[in-house]
């Protein structure tokens, strides 16, 4: 049977083990609301406009930080945990709490300055306008 | 069969009832907390309007529903669907006594926020033990 010299070529049998493991939990990563990339992003386009939605229930808006740059645009916050009185028995506590951070890129350059951002009844609306100067440019062409 | 029984059976029998609207429902993340004279219910409630949002206290059962309005905007075509929108719905049983006219509910920030005072019978008494 071929064996790889495992001196030479710094072969594993463990890493493809490894590589098996990491391909299964990829795989059921996202799997159910809990796991997968925080906050879920809705995404819409137009022409020259992207509109992202993203559900973010009891994130205040000065914990909420948005960045663009480029055609990469970043969303980053936190969000507060409850304020309980002392002598309280918690029964359930499925809502998360902590920071978030999420990346993504878009197909062109985004105007920088035209970005806007609302954030209503726990909805954060991104709106990204595509940059002048990306714009595809039309040629005329000239019938002589 | 037995009273308790025949009252598990008919309970099981209410949460197998659909809903007539075709739309996804979700159980929303929701977190409890109990004081000596409360119950506090807060629940993720993104995207829907205080007009939207039904909370019933019914044979012990709360019930909270809300609808989400999510409308693609004008001109716009979706694209990425990284989550749905539609109803969410919870229900609990309620073990101790409510005062029902004092239920209060607050919606802020998408999270809703129901308090629910137990009456002056279910709150415990604390029994001072006197040395002789």
């Amino acid at each position: 049977m071929w064996w790889p010299d495992i001196r030479d070529e710094g072969w594993d049998p463990f890493d493809e083990m490894r590589r098996l493991q990491r391909e299964v939990n990829r795989l059921f990563n996202g799997y159910g609301p809990q796991t997968g990339e925080i906050p879920a992003l809705n995404v819409y386009s137009k022409e020259d406009d992207v509109m992202v939605t993203a559900e973010l229930p009891g994130v205040n808006a000065e914990k909420l930080d948005i960045s663009v740059q480029g055609n990469v645009c970043t969303i980053q916050g936190t969000k507060d945990a409850e304020d309980k009185a002392e002598d309280v028995v918690c029964h359930r506590l499925e809502r998360s709490s902590g920071s978030f951070s999420r990346s993504f890129r878009l197909p062109f350059e985004v105007q920088e300055d035209q970005v806007k951002a609302s954030l209503d009844k726990g909805i954060l609306t991104l709106h990204l306008p595509r940059a002048e100067a990306s714009k595809p440019k039309k040629i005329e062409i000239n019938a002589s | 069969m037995t009273e308790a029984k025949q009252d598990k059976l008919e309970r099981k029998k209410k949460q197998d009832i659909e809903l007539t609207q075709d739309q996804p429902v979700f159980s929303p993340a929701t977190d409890i907390y109990e004081k000596d004279d409360a119950i506090l219910v807060i629940c993720d409630m993104p995207g829907v309007s205080d007009s939207d949002i039904d909370i019933t206290l019914e044979n012990d059962v709360l019930s909270i529903i809300g609808r989400q309005h999510v409308d693609v905007p004008d001109g716009f075509k979706a694209v990425h669907q990284g989550y749905q929108s539609g109803i969410l719905r919870r229900a609990f049983t309620i073990t101790t006594a409510i005062d029902q006219d004092k239920i209060d509910a607050k919606l802020n920030n998408g999270v809703l926020h129901v308090v629910l005072p137990k009456t002056a019978a279910a709150t415990p008494k604390k029994i001072e033990v006197k040395t002789a």
